[in-house]
This record gives structure tokens, C-alpha cells and sequence, in this order.
């Protein structure tokens, strides 16, 4: 196998020598010429090369060249296959003659070269320096352009590549373009790298490609030139450290830091700030960190630190800022026509600062002069002093600034006689000799001789308004400048300062100079005082009032008030009276007289005031009522037409016990209404006012007026008491408020009551938001009492009672009072209901005793006389005298026996309430039931009418006998039962009572006997004349009726005459030892009734 | 073996002597020898004792601010940035036991070489610091404070001991160092103050009180 491909392989070679022998056979025999090319690198010249087919060696070669310019061919002799020949306009025909050695030739070929087969490649460009600036990792790269060869006006391009690291990786390859001059340019080229050169080698190349139009031929780029090298601190046998060093960088960039050390340290970590960075291995020595957008640095920068093994440690500083920001506000002003100062605002601070710090400078175009500007950082407002030029008045200022990141400028251009801004004026005097001027003196320290000053004086006082004079006045030379003050206030204290600015072109006032006080003199008073006067209640002085004079009418200070006294030009009195009184009094007598006033101080008198003593009489002089305002009190009055020379309001303030000081008020003689306003007015004072018409013969009273200046409430509420109470009324009474508790116009009283005890908590009535309160307001201020009507009795009522003003109302006075019980009426409460009973019980007996037949015949019939019953034969001799008594007495008769015998009866019995017909009684004797009765009861009985005695013959035991008293009615209503209804009844044997009405049959119920109603039976020797069922209140169908305990349900009942009480308890009642007594029976009503 | 670090030119300082006895004024000497009576206050022993108390309480405030003011990783990373092995500093090898004069003479060379330092580190922050007043005005005082001691040591040393030259080292300048040097450097004293200056007062404060 592997012998076939080997013989493949030869015989494939072979193939090929046998091609090329045969192509070269082909393009020329042995030792031809072939393979002819023409290159140029300066478009003048072309280097032409070609290959020999002759191995072997050959001597010279003929080589000639014709071009269509140059007919004749050249010709000459080179041992090299390549020559050097000029670039035909169009095309050359090239014959190369190949020599042996011995000068044989072996073979000749011609070449047509036309233009467009020549290729145009530059000359490869040299690198003539590569700088690196290692402060701003920038490589400056210079080489020439070799301009001179070329044409001028060609198009170059240059390639530039940039490498990294010992493995020259490509960082970037730019294209940089220049234009051939024709002459040989030195080129130069700035790279700032993102990193550090400090950090790794950095390698630089070019080539370049020149862009001939003209040329038809193929253009290719030149060869790159030589590689040139920067080495980085890694390649240093010693070089170690931190870079970039103390760097600044604007915000936001990306920078790369790299930690360059020794060889066989390793880096344990890089930090930047307080983070710690991924590291990127530049070298075996050098690694570097990647800060992208960095943001602003502290003031002493950011710290990068790199962490060595062995606890090394080395580091740098970057300084992270911002580019200057533009000045704002640039201004610039002299205060003395020797610096101009300029001044600008900084705008956003750079961050930056010390020797990194953001540098101002001050350049005057005009002048081309520039200055240095040292400004203080920590200063918001920038100032930088510029010296001012001779003979010039114009500044074309460019304020520039800068700093390690950027820079930028501002311009402003200015005319220095329009930014004059003086400097504080000093020296400031103030001289005068008079009450109304002054003049004043000051020092301004500047040089103001171009221009005019205006300057301003502020004149101020403690009681004028404070008024500016301005002054202009042509400005000198670090002068004193004066001015005077006219029309100034005598004997006033004025302060003074000024302060100045350019009078032609007005651009900012100085400082105000400090103060300077100055007094003026005195001058006479301005007027005569305001006086009054008024005559003593004997008429026989007169007391002159006069008011202190203003101050800028009084001029000085006055000393003393001299009053005279002129009758008809004739003094009468004169008086000097000396500060600090206001009044003084004079004595006339009965007399009159006008008197003058004048005020006095140092420099003189005031023209006199005067006024006459004469009082005009008046009458029916009116009290009025004034306004209350608030803030003074108005007081009108209608017009007075004979009045020609005004009115005056006097009124007098009292204060404590001091005398009351009087005062007034002149008003025109148009006037009809003033508000009076004095600071000594009070709220809640009543004031007194008069009112006086002026006349030329004298003063009249035309009325008076009081007045509140604020109304308020009053002080206190009116005392009251209860003068009287009823049982529905309470009357109170009132004092009256002294006036000044009153403080205003009293309008009225509020009394307000409700029912309430005394309780001290409690609040007052008006607050408590009792739902029961009643007010009465009563407006009428003359009555003093009120009768509170419509009260109940016996009950306690709060009265509050509050007086008020238009201020408001005063607090309560508070009174507890409680009505009086209402007798009569409980009198009448108990004697209707009492005297409606008694009404009703006489009317119920009339019509009882009316319907007595009626009554008798419905409720209890006539029981048949017993005398007429041949079973109870009483003896007549028996209480003979006794006939005719209606009702039972017990003493005065002798009680008879009547023996009761109840017999055992084998029949059915029936209850208690067991009924018993009159068949049944008549057959008692004969049944002789009760012979087995053991018990029996003997009653007392006093018969009125009958006595019956009744034998018990079929009893077997002898017993005793026992008495029972009837009362005799009870056979008169014997009822009449048919005997053949009840034929059971009929096997009663039973004896003694037998009842008046007729039980219902179905209540008889004969299994309902239980033994121990039986032996009720055996001991009752009575048995109720009428169901007690009846008696109920309820149905006697109702179950409850049967077993009702009701006591009360005694209607019917026989009672005994003794104890009136009932004989047969109810049946429930059986175990109680006593019946009970509580009924009062219909039956002694009709006991009354005439036995007939 | 003693460090001499590179750049520190040992030198004669020449005292620095009150001619009036106010701490804080010196005036250097130029003469051969001490001047006669009435160099020193009465108080200058009480005031040299405060002065140097007052330096004791305010070091670690002092080094505690300049850290801060320095910006990370000087605080996390104190015990490496600002370890003063690298750095000159004069040896205070005394002790309560030590001689007086020669605690005072150690002193001496001890708050010369501190002025001179606290000078540095001033105007580097300065430069680096313009904004940090506190910063500043502590280290002002503190220059201030140890120029005094410096005029009390050497009002002591005269007038108790007649000693009027003291040889004294001082350390490498910072300047035309990078930033972060002058940053580190002005640590790594301030961190050996912080040090010296309590066992300074420990042992000064015996010999420096009344008998």
C-alpha cells in the first residue's frame, strides 16, 4: 500500500517537472526571460524585476528599453534581474538579452510594458519617534509623509496599528489622512490609551496608501513599517507600583489601574475605594482593575490600592471631577478707578481641588493684557482684580477657566464710567448753627475725577418721616466732599449718613456711611397752645386748660405758659405758669374777660391763643346716647346755625382718685358728627361728653352726651331674692347694677330658671342645655321684679339672672328656690274619693232598701216561716217579748238547745258543698242518718223566732246532743226541688241545715267523696246554703274554680253571730285550724229586714 | 541595629529658647551656650506636664479623624496601609527609671521630629484636604502645641541641665511623593504618635511633677 502511494507521489511529480519543462519551452527556450514585472513607488521611476529560466549560472544581461518618446533604445549591461527605469507615459518595449558567462548570449526576449500593467506601491513609511507620556498614557507617533516624491495635492492614508502586551495583541488600527505637498511633512499623530503605557509594552506600526487618480495602474498599500515599542514597567528589572499616579479623570469615565510588581510577588487583591475589583493579568508582573462610569472622588481623591503577598501593599490616588462648569454673573466694577474688580459665580463645583483645583485668569483684549486670578475656594462668589488702564475706558474681559479635565471661558465687555460703584464714604460730619440747616462733610477714598458723584443723604428722626436728598456734585480725587441741609425741624435730633454713585451713569450706590446725629436749634413756637376754659360751680374763677404743644410745633423746649386776662384791652390778670402744668385758674368775679395764652421756650414766644370767659345761657340741655366704635366714640349733634365759630366736645378722664383731667376738642362750625379718639379711652368706661356751640359773644352748652368707646359686658349680675313662693309661682326682685358694672348702656335682663337642686358642679343654666329651661327676657329697665308663674309645687327650681349690654351679658347670679306644697289640692285628692264613696254607698242603699223586694226575691227567696213547720214547734213563751227583734242578741236571751244529729249515712255522700233537698229534711227524723255520728258540735244558738229540736231516734250510740243556732231565714228560702229529680238525694239521711239553693246536679259527683271528706262530714254539723263554686269569680266550669282558695268567695256563707265569722271553711281550707274572717256577708244587711 | 531611613540627615538642631518664657514663642539660639537667669517661667515644668497631657488626649482623635478624612481603605486596612515599620522614627528607648535628662533629651528629639512631621502632613493635607477644616485646625493645634513643648524642653534642658544642643533626625519629606504616599506616610507617623505620645506622658508626667 504504502509503495503505490509513493509511486503515485513521483510519478505525480514527474508529471509536473514534464509540465514545466514543457511551459518554459513553451514561453521561451533554456536561460529566457520570463515572469517581467514593473513596480514604481514615486510614479517617476519603476523597478522592473524577471526570472531566468537557466538554472545554471549566466553572465551579463543586455537589457534595453525603448519608449514611444525615445526612439533610439537604451541599453546597457546588468548582472541583476532587476532594473531600475523610468515609467513610460504609455508603454515601453523592454529586450532582455541573457549572457552566458563567457559573453555568449544565450537567449533574447522583448517585454511590452504598457502603463497600466505597472503596479504604484509606496515606499514603506519609517516611524521616526514614538513618545510616550506617561502622565496621560499618550503615545506621540511621527513620521514623514515623503510628500516630495509625489505629485503635490495626493490623497494619503495612513494605517497606524496599536499592539498590547508581550503578545502584541491588536488594541486599535486607525486610518489617518493627510495631503502630499510636495515636499517631505513630518506627521504626527496623538494615541491616548485606556490604559496605563506604564502598565505593559505598547507597539506601534504604519503603512501607507496614496491615493494617485492619474495612475492606471494596479495601487496597492505599502509594507508596514518596523514595529516600535514602548515598554511598560513590567519589562524593568525594578519597576513596580500603582498606575496611573495621582491622576485626574472626569466623571463618569472608564479607567483601568494596573498594579505593576516585582517578579515572584502575586497580587492577593486590587481595591478601588472600598471594593474590591476582578483583576485582568496584563503580565507575569502586572495586573489591572476596570472602573467603569466613575463617580465623583472624595476631596483627597480615591484611593487604589493594591494588596501584595507578604502584606506589601502599594497604591494610587485617581481624582474623579467634572470639567470647569461656565462662569456665571461675570461682573466687573471699579470702587476706585484704580482696580476693577470682576467678580463671577462658579457655578458647579468640580470637585477638584489643591493643585488640581479649578484656575481663573483675566485677559483684556484690548490691552492683551492678562492676570492670574487667585480665588479663594471655599468662597461662593469668585473676585479677581484687574488694574485699571490709563486712557482707557473700555474692557474687553474673556475670564478663563480651567482645570485638569477641561476648560471653558466667559466674556463680558464693559465701559468702567458705567460700573462706578464708590466705596463706602468715611469721615462723615455734620456742623450747623442753626434751627433749619446743617452741613455735612465726608471722605470718599477713590479716584473720581471723570466722572460726576451723586450722592444721597438720608435724613432721619425719631418723629419725621425719614426723607433722602440726593446731591450730585463732580467727583475729585480721594476728596472731601460737602453738602447742606436746608429746611430741617428746629430742635430735632436727625441722624445723617450718605452714601454715593455715578451721577451720569447710575450702576450701584455705595454703602451706606455709618450714622451721624446731629441736633438742631431752637426756634419760638410755632402756635399758641389749644386752651378751654372753665367757670368754677361758684362762677367766681375761671380755669384756663391748655394742651401741650407738638413737638414740631413747639420748636424748643417749652419752659413756661403765660396767661393774661384782657377786659376791653385792660389786663385784668396775667399769670406765668411754668412747664410741666397745663392749667391754672384765675379769679373774675363775676366779671368776664378774653384770655391769652402764650408758650415760651428759649428762643421765644408763640403767638397767643385767646378765648372768652363768657358762658351763653342754655336750655333744656339734652342727654344723648354716643356710638360706640370700637376705637373711639361718635358723637353727632344737628347744625347750629348761630354758631359761626365751631363747636368744642369736652369731656374729663377720671383715673383712680386723681381729679378728673378735662380735655376737648375743636371742630368747624360745618361739622355735625365726630369720632373723639384719645389713647387714655377704655373699654367699658362710661364717658361724659359736652357739647358747646362757639359764638362771638360766648360759649353755650348745647347738650350732653355719654358714651362707651367699646361696650362690654357687665361686670356682675344684678343681686336678686325671692320675695315670695307658691306652690306655682316664685317672685323675684332685683337691685340695680351700679353704672360702672354696667360698662355700656344697660338693655335689659334675662332671667332663666329650671328645675335643678343645688349643686356646686353643676353648670349654669344657659351651658347645661336643660331641655326644661325657660327664659324670660325682660327689656323694661324700670321694673324690678318678676312673678314666675305655671311652677309646680314642692319642687326645686335654679333661677340664673344676667343683665346685658350691647357688650354681651354678665355672669349669672344664681338662686335654688322650692315651691310650696299644694295642700288644697291633696285635701281635694282625698275628700272626692271619699265623699264619691260615701255618695255611692248611700245611693247603693237607697236602691237596695228600694229594691229590697226585688234584691230579697233574686237573691235570697223566702224560706218558709218555721212556725208554720209542724217539725219545729218552738215554744211561744220562749222569748216571747222578743217578737219583734230584728236581730240576734245573744245575752239578753236564753240560748235554747237545739240538738243537731248528723247520721251516718250509708248513701252517696256529696262533698261540703253537699246540698240537700227538703224531702230530704223531712225525712231526716225518720232516717235517723246521723245516729252514728261521734263527733258533734254544739253551737250556741239563739232562735229568734222558732227553736227546733230535732231527735236523732235511729242512731244507735247515744250522744251527746249538740246546739246549733240558725238564723231562721234559712227555712223560709228552703228550695223547692222536685223529689223526684234527685231520687238519690232522697237516701240522704242527714239532719240540721239544709241548703237554701240548689247545687248543680252535675257537680254532684258521688265518686269524688274520699274518706276524709266524709269525716268532714261526720264533724260538720253546717253545711253551706249555697255552692261555693257560685261564689267563685271564675266559671264554675273551670277546674280552678273548683280548687280555689279565694276566701273572699263567701257570699252565701251562714256565719255565726259570735264570731261572725264563716262556719264552713272552704273545702281546701279543712287542715286550717281557723277559718278565715275576712268577709263582711250580704246576710247581715238583710238581717235588718222586718221578720215578717 | 539602628534604621536610619533613607533621605534622614541627622543634624544639630540648634535649641529653640525662650527669651521670653511664654510656651509656644522660641526663638532659636545662636550662641555658644545657655542664657543666664530668668530663661524659664516659674510654670514652665506644670505647663511642659499639660502640654504634654493635652498631646496624650488628643492623638487618637486626632489619627481617628485623619483616617477618616483620608478616604477608604484607610480605616478598614489601618494595620497594613499605616503600619509605621517602614517609616524613621526617633527611638524612645527611656523609661520611669531612665535619668531625667536623659528623658528630657529624648523628648526633645521626639517632639523635634514630630514638629517637623506634623508640618508635613499639615500642608500635604492642605493640598489634598482644603475642605476638611476640623482635620486641619487639629493639626494646626497640634503643630502649635508641640512647638511650645518643643520651647519648654528646650528651656528645661538649659536651664536644669545646661544642655543647649540636642542632635535630632528627622524623617523622609513628602514632597514630590505621589498622593497616596503622602497620604500613607502622614498615617504611619500619626499611628506611631498615637503610641509614643501615651508612653511619652507615662513617662515624662513623674519627672515633670512637683517634688
Amino acid at each position: 500500500m504504502w509503495n503505490n502511494s509513493s509511486l503515485c507521489c513521483l510519478l505525480a511529480l514527474a508529471i509536473l517537472c514534464l509540465r514545466s519543462l514543457i511551459y518554459s519551452q513553451e514561453i521561451g527556450s533554456l536561460g529566457h526571460p520570463w515572469n517581467f514585472k514593473c513596480v514604481t513607488h514615486n510614479l517617476r521611476k519603476m523597478i522592473c524585476t524577471w526570472d531566468v529560466s537557466l538554472k545554471g549560472r549566466h553572465g551579463q544581461t543586455d537589457f534595453c528599453y525603448t519608449t514611444n518618446d525615445l526612439p533610439p533604445p537604451v541599453c546597457f549591461k546588468t548582472k541583476e534581474k532587476r532594473v531600475e527605469i523610468p515609467v513610460p507615459e504609455s508603454s515601453s518595449t523592454v529586450t532582455i538579452t541573457t549572457n552566458s558567462i563567457s559573453g555568449t548570449a544565450f537567449a533574447t526576449k522583448e517585454f511590452e510594458i504598457h502603463k497600466k500593467d505597472i503596479s504604484f506601491v509606496p515606499l514603506t513609511p519609517h516611524i521616526l519617534s514614538l513618545t510616550p507620556d506617561f502622565s496621560t498614557s499618550t503615545l506621540n507617533l511621527k513620521w514623514s509623509d515623503s510628500g516630495s516624491v509625489f505629485p503635490y495635492g495626493l490623497d494619503a492614508f495612513w494605517q497606524i496599528q496599536i499592539l498590547r502586551k508581550e503578545a502584541m495583541e491588536k488594541v486599535i488600527q486607525v486610518t489617518y489622512y493627510s495631503k502630499l505637498t510636495h515636499e517631505d511633512i513630518i506627521l504626527s499623530w496623538n494615541w491616548t490609551s485606556d490604559m496605563p503605557l506604564e502598565c505593559t509594552s505598547h507597539y506601534v506600526k504604519i503603512r501607507c496608501y496614496i491615493n494617485v487618480t492619474q495612475f492606471v495602474g494596479p495601487k496597492d498599500w505599502s509594507d508596514w513599517s518596523p514595529v516600535e515599542e514602548v515598554p511598560g514597567k513590567d519589562t524593568e528589572p525594578n519597576g513596580s507600583g500603582v498606575f496611573p499616579q495621582d491622576t485626574v479623570v472626569a466623571v463618569g469615565s472608564d479607567v483601568t489601574i494596573c498594579c505593576v510588581h516585582e517578579e515572584g510577588q502575586q497580587i492577593q487583591r486590587m481595591t478601588y475605594g472600598p471594593e474590591v475589583y476582578p483583576m485582568i493579568h496584563l503580565s507575569s508582573r502586572s495586573s489591572a482593575i476596570r472602573v467603569l462610569n466613575a463617580s465623583a472622588s472624595d476631596t483627597s481623591g480615591t484611593n487604589v490600592v493594591c494588596i501584595l503577598s507578604e502584606d506589601e501593599m502599594d497604591g494610587t490616588v485617581l481624582f474623579v471631577g467634572y470639567a470647569p462648569d461656565t462662569p456665571q454673573n461675570l461682573s466687573c466694577e471699579t470702587f476706585n478707578f484704580l482696580i476693577i474688580k470682576c467678580t463671577w459665580k462658579p457655578g458647579r463645583p468640580s470637585g477638584l481641588y489643591g493643585k488640581r483645583r479649578t484656575k481663573y485668569s483675566l485677559f483684556e483684549r484690548i490691552s492683551g493684557k492678562n492676570v492670574s486670578c487667585e480665588v479663594n475656594e471655599m468662597n461662593r462668589e469668585r473676585v479677581c482684580g484687574f488694574p485699571v488702564l490709563a486712557d482707557q475706558n473700555t474692557y474687553d474681559f474673556i475670564l478663563g477657566v480651567s482645570n485638569p479635565i477641561g476648560q471653558t471661558e466667559s466674556s463680558l465687555m464693559v465701559d468702567l464710567t458705567q460700573r462706578v460703584h464708590p466705596k463706602t464714604p468715611e469721615k462723615l460730619t455734620v456742623s450747623g448753627n442753626s434751627s433749619t440747616s446743617v452741613r455735612l462733610r465726608w471722605f470718599i477714598n477713590g479716584s473720581f475725577a471723570e466722572i460726576r458723584l451723586l450722592c444721597q443723604i438720608e435724613i432721619s428722626s425719631g418723629h419725621y418721616e425719614r426723607k433722602l436728598h440726593n446731591v450730585s456734585m463732580p467727583g475729585g480725587k480721594f476728596s472731601i466732599y460737602t453738602a447742606q441741609l436746608n429746611a430741617l425741624h428746629p430742635y430735632t435730633k436727625y441722624q445723617f449718613r450718605v452714601r454715593c454713585s455715578s451721577a451720569d451713569h447710575f450702576w450701584r450706590w455705595s454703602d451706606w456711611s455709618r450714622i451721624e446725629e446731629h441736633t438742631t436749634l431752637e426756634a419760638p413756637p410755632a402756635r399758641g397752645p389749644d386752651i378751654w376754659r372753665e367757670r368754677s360751680p361758684s362762677g367766681r374763677s375761671l380755669k384756663i386748660f391748655w394742651k401741650p404743644l407738638s413737638l414740631s410745633e413747639a420748636n424748643g423746649k417749652i419752659l413756661s405758659h403765660e396767661v393774661s386776662c384782657y377786659l376791653l384791652e385792660t389786663p385784668l390778670e396775667y399769670k406765668e405758669v411754668t412747664e410741666p402744668s397745663n392749667s391754672t385758674e384765675i379769679k373774675l368775679g363775676k366779671n368776664d374777660c378774653v384770655v391769652s395764652v402764650v408758650a415760651k421756650n428759649h428762643a421765644g414766644s408763640s403767638p397767643p391763643s385767646r378765648i372768652t370767659s363768657v358762658e351763653l345761657p342754655s336750655n333744656n340741655v339734652k342727654t344723648d346716647r354716643a356710638v360706640a366704635m370700637g376705637n373711639g366714640i361718635y358723637i353727632s349733634w344737628n347744625s347750629y346755625p348761630n354758631m359761626t365759630c365751631g363747636y368744642i366736645v369736652k369731656w374729663c378722664h377720671s383715673s383712680g382718685s386723681e381729679p378728673c383731667s378735662v380735655d376737648w376738642q375743636k371742630f368747624p362750625s360745618n361739622t355735625t358728627d365726630a369720632v373723639i379718639k384719645s389713647a387714655l379711652f377704655r373699654p367699658g368706661v362710661r364717658y361724659s361728653f359736652s357739647l358747646y356751640g362757639c359764638k362771638s359773644s360766648g360759649y353755650q352748652l348745647l347738650k350732653n352726651i355719654t358714651g362707651y368707646m367699646k361696650e362690654l359686658p357687665p361686670k356682675r349680675a344684678p343681686n336678686f331674692t325671692v320675695e315670695e313662693t307658691s306652690s306655682d309661682s316664685i317672685l323675684v326682685k332685683w337691685e340695680d347694677i351700679p353704672i360702672e358694672d354696667c360698662q355700656g348702656f344697660l338693655e335689659g335682663y334675662r332671667l332663666s330658671f329650671a328645675k335643678g337642686e343645688k349643686d356646686a358642679l353643676k353648670p349654669r343654666l344657659s351651658e347645661s342645655g336643660n331641655p326644661e329651661l325657660k327664659v324670660k327676657n325682660i327689656t323694661d329697665l324700670t321694673k324690678k321684679s318678676l312673678k314666675i308663674l305655671d311652677l309646680q309645687g314642692k319642687t326645686s327650681y335654679q333661677l340664673d339672672l344676667q343683665a346685658y349690654t350691647a357688650g354681651g351679658l354678665s355672669p349669672p347670679n344664681s338662686l335654688y328656690v322650692v315651691t310650696k306644697e299644694d295642700s288644697v289640692g291633696l285635701i281635694i285628692a282625698i275628700l272626692i274619693p271619699v265623699a264619691v264613696v260615701v255618695l255611692l254607698g248611700v245611693v247603693a242603699s237607697i236602691f237596695c232598701y228600694r229594691k229590697r223586694e226585688w234584691i230579697k226575691e233574686t237573691f235570697y227567696p223566702e224560706i218558709p216561716n218555721p212556725e208554720n213547720s209542724k217539725a219545729l214547734q218552738f215554744h211561744k213563751n220562749i222569748c216571747e217579748g222578743n217578737k219583734t227583734l230584728k236581730t240576734l242578741e245573744m245575752n239578753p236571751c236564753t240560748p235554747n238547745s237545739v240538738e243537731v244529729v248528723e247520721t251516718q249515712s250509708a248513701a252517696p255522700k256529696i262533698g261540703d258543698t253537699e246540698m240537700m233537698s227538703l224531702a230530704a229534711d223531712a225525712t231526716v227524723p225518720e232516717d235517723g242518718s246521723d245516729s252514728e255520728v261521734e263527733n258533734h258540735v254544739v253551737v250556741s244558738y239563739c232562735p229568734p223566732i222558732i227553736e227546733e229540736e230535732i231527735s236523732n231516734a235511729p242512731m244507735d250510740e247515744p250522744v251527746g246532743s249538740s246546739q246549733v243556732v240558725y238564723i231562721d231565714i234559712q227555712s223560709m228560702y228552703q228550695p223547692q226541688i222536685n223529689k223526684e229529680e234527685e231520687p238519690e238525694i232522697d237516701l240522704v239521711t242527714t239532719a240540721g241545715y239544709k241548703p237554701q239553693m240548689q247545687l248543680p246536679i252535675s257537680a254532684l259527683k258521688i265518686e269524688s267523696c274520699s274518706p276524709a271528706e266524709e269525716e268532714l262530714d261526720k264533724i260538720a254539723g253546717y253545711r253551706p246554703q249555697a255552692n261555693t263554686n257560685v261564689w267563685n269569680m271564675d266559671t264554675p266550669d273551670s277546674p280552678g274554680s273548683v280548687e280555689s282558695n279565694n276566701e273572699n268567695a263567701s257570699f252565701g256563707s251562714p256565719c255565726s253571730i259570735n264570731s261572725r265569722q264563716f262556719l264552713l271553711p272552704p273545702k281546701d281550707d279543712e287542715d286550717s285550724p281557723k277559718p278565715s274572717n275576712i268577709a263582711w256577708s250580704f246576710t247581715h244587711f238583710f238581717q235588718n229586714k222586718p221578720n215578717d | 541595629m539602628k534604621f536610619v531611613p533613607a533621605g534622614v540627615v541627622p543634624f544639630v538642631a540648634l535649641l529653640l529658647l525662650q527669651r521670653r518664657p511664654v510656651a509656644g514663642r522660641a526663638l532659636l539660639v545662636t550662641g555658644p551656650g545657655c542664657p543666664g537667669h530668668g530663661l524659664c517661667r516659674s510654670n514652665v515644668q506644670e505647663q511642659t506636664r499639660r502640654q504634654v497631657a493635652l498631646l496624650n488626649a488628643t492623638a487618637q482623635d486626632l489619627f481617628s479623624l485623619y483616617l477618616k478624612c483620608q478616604g477608604e481603605p484607610f480605616s478598614s486596612e489601618t494595620e497594613k496601609l499605616c503600619n509605621p515599620s517602614s517609616i524613621f522614627f526617633p527611638a524612645f528607648r527611656v523609661n520611669r527609671t531612665s535619668e531625667r535628662k536623659e528623658v528630657m533629651v529624648a523628648m526633645y528629639k521626639l517632639f523635634a521630629f514630630l514638629n517637623a512631621s506634623l508640618g508635613n502632613i499639615t500642608r500635604d493635607q492642605e493640598e489634598l484636604n482644603p475642605t476638611a477644616k476640623e482635620l486641619l485646625d487639629r493639626l494646626h493645634n497640634t503643630t502649635k502645641t508641640t512647638r511650645g513643648l518643643i520651647s519648654n524642653l528646650t528651656c528645661l534642658l538649659c536651664k536644669n541641665y545646661n544642655v543647649f544642643q540636642v542632635d535630632v533626625s528627622y524623617g523622609e519629606s513628602s514632597k514630590g511623593k505621589s498622593a497616596f504616599k503622602k497620604k500613607q506616610q502622614g498615617c504611619q507617623v500619626l499611628r506611631k504618635y498615637v503610641q509614643v505620645i501615651a508612653q511619652a506622658a507615662r513617662i515624662l508626667l513623674p519627672h515633670l511633677s512637683p517634688p
